[in-house]
């Protein structure tokens, strides 16, 4: 395994919720500086994969590996200041406004001038105006690129997102793909993305990485999937999902 | 300029040091009469006169005279003997020498014997020519109703009847106040009674004679500090052998009727001495005003004392588990007991007793549960999302729970509070029961008079300010719970 490249590496990694496997043992290679997409029906393990690299989760075996350092319960609350966490409806707090959720940490560690909120607004296309007002007084999608500019605030190495356009109506969603995309460009981050949409994964992810029951069945781009599919699975979840004749 | 600074120099003095004295009273009307009879006398005598109404019961203001803080007060013979010298049965003599080493003085009898009775409607007893205890004996069929007390204490009911030999057939426990009124109107044949209850004069009734001497002699003196001035001594004398059972009765009714204390001292000078006395007594507004005063303070320091330990206790209980349990198990077993039996098990205890303290402990314990209820809840209801984002932030515990936690909790903490202190202004009327004051004072003075007037000059006033503790805290959760949480 090359440490140097892969940002995030999990070894052998296994999560059983009691009698419930989430995850059979489990190796996963992240690339630095790339997309990487988790697909997979729900059910399939890709959140849980997620959990376990914000330390959510705990691991009931093997290792998880990020940036260099091994993920433990002492580790866990450094490591977790190098990453930015979306999820599906933010997880913003309702009792601040959203300048004050995106400088929550910021604040709390004294580093209030590494952070440029006029930029992140811009970069994540948030209107200014609205940086005073509470999260239940915004859009959905206001609210996700408020959840964004948390997640980047700090400069984190690496960005983890949850589903973060899955609770969005399609034209929003199609907005903020586009404009995901282009923030991605920009800041270079290592990004793991989880989202079930095929056509979401193609159109933002370098690497798509397909799970089924617990396990991974295929990585790597749509082409490779739509031309060597590793099992008839990766042909059948592409037909189900018929956004990708969209794009 | 000079002769003025001499005119000053002479009259500065007689002002600072004209004598004064400090009258002290029990908390029944009684006391307050005669407190004010006293405090006539000595002002006519020259002294300046404070009236310290209704202190509390026996303890409190014999201790008050011990201390010095009064100088004199009414007490009475039996109370003397059994209650403060534990002598039972010895006479006003013995009492008078045994006092006189701590201090005190006693005063000849004011003339009445104010004791335990036994009462009938005045027609009925006619009727069928009763005039003594023992002549109840022929009467087994006559219905009495004594009060809780009387029939339950040693001395009480059960002893007098066996005492007479007397059997009756019905017999049961009815309030004293209420008790009148169903005497009043045939329900009831008989009941016992003080002998100089305001009731026997206001309804005609006939106090059985004691033919035996069953109950024990309660004559009322005057204790005085042995430092007080021999003139106001003297002032206090001349009361001495003026007032019987059937005029104390009628002075009581006066005050019960007027709610003027000072009005029925006034009638006994009236009665005494033919000479018309001012009568003068705190204005209604000053009482009121005294009684929500005390009622805001009980309130308020029980209420931030239980804030101030039952939102740290609610946020131990909201993390599920044994500790929780055994937070919200013990609160919630402290709620359920009755709060005039949690009162009642305070007192006893040598650090409580009838004080403040003791109204504050009951109020601050029934406030609990309500704040730690809610905080546990508050906390424990916050979306799992939102524990999450903050957990992987990266925050500090102490930060989460000040930062995030507790401001999203706030809205409900706010709103056990609130409960907790609608509930307690309500509760606080129990504080008069042993003497706290409060709004409570005219409820329980009243339930005890069957004085429905005066039940209510507490009863609405508290209700009123429950109802303007609940606007200042909806105003206080305006001002207090951040913008984006306030429901639209």
């Amino acid at each position: 395994m090359n440490y140097a490249l892969a940002m995030i590496v999990l070894s052998g990694v296994s999560k059983r919720y009691e009698s419930t496997v989430a995850l059979h043992p489990l190796d996963l290679e992240v690339p630095a500086g790339k997309v990487t997409a988790l697909i997979g029906p729900s059910g399939c393990g890709k959140s849980t994969v997620l959990r376990l690299l914000v330390g959510l989760v705990e691991p009931d075996s093997g290792e998880i590996w990020i940036h260099g350092e091994r993920l433990v319960t002492e580790s866990k609350r450094n490591l977790r200041r190098t990453l930015g966490y979306v999820i599906q409806d933010g997880g913003l707090f309702p009792h601040l406004t959203s300048r004050k959720n995106v400088m929550l940490m910021a604040e709390q560690l004294g580093r209030e001038k590494e952070v440029d909120i006029d930029a992140l607004a811009s970069l994540t296309q948030f209107p200014l105006e609205a940086l005073d007002r509470f999260p239940l007084e915004l859009s959905g999608g206001q609210r996700q690129r408020v959840a964004l500019m948390r997640a980047l605030a700090l400069q984190p190495t690496t960005l983890l997102l949850d589903e973060p356009l899955g609770a969005l109506d399609p034209l929003i969603r199609a907005d903020l793909q586009r404009d995901l995309k282009e923030i991605f460009a920009r800041v270079k981050q290592t990004v793991v993305l989880v989202t079930h949409d095929m056509g979401e994964a193609a159109y933002l992810g370098d690497r798509i990485v397909l799970m089924r029951e617990g396990q991974i069945v295929q990585q790597g781009t749509l082409k490779e999937f739509q031309e060597q599919p590793a099992e008839p699975f990766v042909t059948e979840f592409l037909r189900a999902q018929r956004t990708v004749v969209a794009i | 300029m000079r002769p003025f600074l001499l005119l000053l120099m002479l009259v500065l003095p007689c002002l600072c040091f004209a004598e004064s004295a400090v009258v002290g009273s029990k908390k029944f009307t009684e006391s307050y009469v005669l407190g004010e009879i006293a405090k006539k006398v000595l002002e006519d005598a020259g002294f300046s006169v404070e009236h310290k109404q209704g202190m509390g019961n026996t303890s409190i203001v014999w201790s008050a005279i011990s201390g010095g803080s009064i100088d004199t007060y009414v007490e009475y013979t039996g109370t003397l003997a059994e209650e403060i010298l534990k002598k039972p049965g010895i006479s006003l003599d013995q009492i008078r020498s045994e006092l006189a080493g701590q201090g005190i003085g006693v005063s000849g009898e004011l003339g009445f014997n104010n004791t335990y009775a036994l009462a009938m409607k005045r027609e009925r007893a006619a009727a069928l020519g009763i005039t003594k205890i023992s002549d109840l004996k022929n009467h087994p069929e006559l219905k009495a109703g004594p009060t809780h007390e009387f029939l339950d204490r040693a001395d009480g009911w059960k002893k007098v009847m066996a005492e007479y030999g007397i059997q009756l057939a019905d017999v049961r426990a009815i309030d004293h106040g209420l008790g009148y009124t169903a005497l009043n109107s045939g329900e009831i044949d008989i009941k016992d009674c003080y002998s100089t209850d305001a009731q026997i004069a206001k309804f005609g009734l006939t106090v059985l004679e004691d033919d035996r001497q069953f109950f024990p002699t309660y004559k009322a003196v005057f204790v005085y500090r042995q430092t007080l001035d021999p003139k106001a001594v003297a002032a206090l004398e001349t009361v001495v052998g003026t007032i019987d059972e059937s005029f104390m009765s009628r002075l009581n009714a006066k005050a019960d009727e007027t709610k003027n204390y000072s009005e029925a001292a006034a009638m006994y000078f009236t009665e005494v001495s033919g000479r018309k006395v001012k009568v003068q007594e705190e204005p209604f507004v000053e009482k009121l005003a005294g009684w929500v005063g005390k009622h805001l303070y009980l309130v308020g320091v029980s209420l931030l004392l239980a804030v101030l330990v039952g939102v740290p206790l609610g946020i131990a209980a909201a993390r599920p588990g044994r500790l929780s349990s055994f937070i919200l198990g013990g609160t919630g077993v402290i709620q359920t007991i009755p709060s005039l039996a949690l009162i009642a098990l305070l007192v006893p205890i040598p650090f409580f007793g009838i004080t403040d303290s003791t109204a504050i402990t009951a109020l601050f314990l029934y406030s609990l549960l309500p704040i730690v209820r809610n905080t546990a809840i508050g906390l424990s209801t916050i979306p799992l999302p939102l524990r999450e984002s903050a957990e992987v932030l990266g925050l500090e515990s102490g930060a989460m729970l000040g930062k995030i936690y507790l401001p999203l909790a706030l809205p409900t903490i706010l709103a056990g509070i609130k409960t907790s202190a609608v509930i307690c202004v309500g509760t606080a009327t129990l504080a008069a029961l042993i003497g706290a004051g409060g709004l409570g004072e005219p409820i329980i003075s009243g339930l005890s008079r069957n004085d429905n007037i005066a039940v209510l000059q507490g009863a609405i006033p508290a209700a009123l300010l429950a109802i303007v503790v609940q606007l200042l805290f909806d105003a206080l959760e305006r001002a207090v719970v951040p913008a984006g949480l306030r429901r639209k």
